[in-house]
């Protein structure tokens, strides 16, 4: 199998793919997902964001503090 | 036809062909003439050796429509070089000749326009206008006869000399001669023809050869290979093209040899001695392949080599021979890439400079130098020896490529196709390494018609594809909004915004698109959104802005239901307060289309086309850094 063949091998798995991405809808995600209790469903302004996507070289000041992770 | 007896021996005769006056007596040798009513003897000349070529008197072809049968032969000589003139008699009653030499096969069917010019007043390498033709001069010299047999137009008396001048059109297409027999000289205007072209018939079968187009003979089969011993070493040789060559290096002592015909047998007398010589072939002596179908066998080899900034490169020349066919070159040239050769009896319509063109391809000349021949093993049909110099120049066209050899005032062309180790390892049976480097002639593995049209065919396949998934997203993706929130912030410490419950519908696709744009700069503070199912509780933070406040973010698999969006803004107080109020929006798409596969896809589809052709411009840079004309 020469070259050319084998970029088309590839290309057409790549076409398969990106149709079955199409179907799906699948998307790369980058985010955290978690399950908040019944309090905060309630409400959401409570809620504090865990820091795991933080990257920033500042961090999150917060003037108020607790939150559910204090057991709000 | 009519016979009589030999005037001189009584053994009956004939003249084969009508107007023919004279015919050789095959019992005493005698040159018989016709004079009005009586026969006279004009001299005499030796046998024509029968294992010297495959046609015979008898033989019979067709050139032209015309039918024609062999009825004499005159073998000529100029110093060492012999060659062989057929005489032809055609079924309307005219002559002709079928000349027999370096391999070539020359018809002259018509007949021949006398002229007032002498061969000895034209220049070698020069033009002369002859018979309303313009013709390059290729050689002037003086023949003599040195073998008869048959009818013939004129006397053949051994060692007669005739001054005659080898001739060949300025546009390639005819070979001329100017013959100074007949007063004025005749001039013959013919062509280069091949055995198989004039569908010969009764040739003469040689031992060992067959042919895939000439398959009629006559007669007994004859050996056509000769033995002599090696006056310098003693040792036995082997002679595999006796009726053309004329120079041999003994393949034992490496001594060079010049050939003479004696009789039926050829001598061979010392040039210059050697004790020993080292010359390994690839391709020993008396090795048989099969190119483009007929069989070749090596009959000779040298070793040549060009000096370029005091270096030697050298390369081998195997000389191939066929008797029905003539003679090939197959050259190795030193790195493993081989080369099919053959002699070109025309010079290209167009050389000069930097291009060459023939029939309708143009050659890029690559490169130049002074060919030394170094070493010689095995059997030539020219006076060729160790030392000899030649200017050349190489044009090349890949696969093929044009060589032109001067020597003196000899111009010879050569036309090269390029082989594979592989090629040459399957048709001669033996075993080669593979080639290294870049032949200058080489194909270019990259710019194959076959491959780029497959290229091609397949991007478009891809591209295609990939239009067809664009058109099916664009059709079947939702890309509905539901949720498009704003709010302003004053960057008072921190701030908490939610958006209007919104609800995730329940599809096949459960991806959402999340935006968010603030007028928040990266430095005054970071902005985090979740959104977060007020039925379950599953919550995603798919933004944060920390590297800038404008972002978005995809999210799959996100389990339906109700929503609510919440956006917190962490305000820096290592920062000024903050001037005026600044807005924050915050947008949720269900199923917005993610299109950078498919732009991949389209990338990927014409990668294959652009790398081809980078890989193809990169080959032919290398093949051309290693010629004359390398930037």
């Amino acid at each position: 199998m020469n070259l050319v063949s084998a970029h088309f091998g590839l290309g057409l798995l790549l076409l398969i793919g990106g149709a079955g991405l199409v179907t799906s809808g699948w998307c790369p995600t980058r985010t955290v997902r978690e399950t908040v209790p019944v309090s905060v469903r309630d409400n959401p302004t409570s809620y504090k964001p865990s820091y795991a996507l933080y990257r920033g070289y500042h961090v999150i000041y917060t003037t108020t503090g607790g939150g559910y992770r204090s057991g709000k | 036809m009519i016979s009589s007896s030999c005037p001189s021996c009584g053994s009956p005769i004939s003249f084969r062909h009508g107007s023919a006056p004279a015919t050789v007596c095959d019992a005493c040798r005698s040159t018989v003439v016709r004079e009005l009513d009586s026969l006279v003897v004009a001299g005499r000349v030796s046998a024509f050796s029968r294992d010297l070529s495959p046609v015979q008197l008898g033989a019979r072809g067709n050139v032209d429509g015309r039918d024609f049968q062999v009825v004499g032969v005159l073998r000529k000589a100029r110093e060492d070089v012999r060659w062989n003139e057929w005489y032809l008699s055609f079924s309307d009653g005219t002559d002709g000749w079928l000349g027999e030499g370096h391999g070539f096969f020359q018809i002259f069917p018509d007949r021949p326009v006398p002229v007032d010019v002498r061969p000895e007043r034209l220049g070698p390498g020069g033009r002369a206008e002859l018979g309303g033709i313009t013709w390059h001069v290729i050689e002037v010299a003086t023949a003599r006869v040195v073998a008869a047999d048959g009818t013939l137009p004129f006397a053949a008396v051994q060692d007669t000399p005739t001054p005659y001048a080898d001739l060949r059109s300025v546009d390639g297409s005819k070979v001329g001669t100017l013959d100074a027999e007949d007063t004025p000289p005749s001039l013959w205007a013919g062509r280069i023809v091949a055995l198989t072209a004039l569908q010969m018939e009764g040739l003469r079968a040689l031992h060992g050869w067959v042919d895939p187009v000439l398959s009629s003979f006559a007669g007994p089969e004859v050996t056509a290979v000769r033995t002599l011993g090696c006056p310098a070493c003693g040792a036995s040789l082997t002679l595999r093209a006796p009726g053309s060559a004329v120079r041999m290096g003994c393949e034992y002592c490496g001594s060079e040899l010049a050939l003479d015909e004696v009789s039926d047998s050829t001598t061979a007398s010392v040039l210059e001695a050697r004790e020993a010589q080292v010359f390994k072939l690839r391709l020993p002596l008396g090795t048989r392949g099969e190119l483009e179908g007929v069989q070749w066998e090596v009959i000779g080899a040298m070793d040549r080599y060009v000096v370029v900034d005091y270096i030697e490169y050298h390369w081998t020349e195997y000389f191939l021979y066929n008797p029905y066919r003539g003679f090939r070159w197959l050259v190795e040239d030193g790195r493993g890439h081989w080369s099919y050769v053959k002699p070109m009896p025309s010079v290209p319509a167009s050389a000069g400079g930097r291009r060459a063109r023939f029939k309708g391809r143009t050659y890029r000349h690559y490169q130049g130098g002074q060919a030394v021949v170094a070493k010689v093993k095995g059997e030539f049909n020219w006076e060729v020896r160790v030392g000899d110099r030649a200017g050349t120049d190489d044009f090349v066209a890949p696969p093929y490529m044009l060589s032109i050899e001067r020597t003196g005032e000899e111009v010879n062309w050569s036309h090269g196709e390029y082989k594979t180790p592989d090629e040459i390892a399957e048709a001669f049976g033996v075993r080669l390494g593979r080639a290294a480097g870049i032949c200058p002639h080489a194909p270019n593995p990259y710019d194959r018609p076959e491959q780029s049209r497959r290229a091609w065919t397949f991007t478009t396949l891809l591209l295609l594809g990939a239009v067809g998934l664009f058109l099916f997203q664009a059709v079947t993706a939702a890309d509905d909004v539901i949720s498009s929130s704003s709010w302003s912030t004053s960057g008072q410490g921190e701030e908490v915004f939610l958006t209007e419950p919104f609800e995730v519908p329940d599809t096949r696709r459960k991806n959402l698109y999340v935006e968010v744009e603030s007028q928040l700069g990266r430095t005054e503070a970071q902005v985090q959104v979740a959104l977060m199912n007020t039925s379950d509780g599953s919550t995603y933070l798919p933004l944060s802005t920390s590297d800038g406040n404008n972002a978005s973010g995809r999210l799959y698999d996100v389990t339906p239901g109700p929503y609510v969006g919440r956006v917190e803004v962490a305000r820096n107080p290592k920062v000024p307060p903050l001037a005026g109020l600044k807005s924050i929006q915050l947008l949720v798409v269900h199923d917005r289309p993610w299109r950078s596969p498919i732009f991949l896809l389209a990338f990927y589809a014409v990668l294959a086309p652009l790398a081809l052709m980078m890989a193809k411009g990169a080959f032919e840079t290398r093949r051309w850094s290693e010629s004359d004309h390398a930037g």
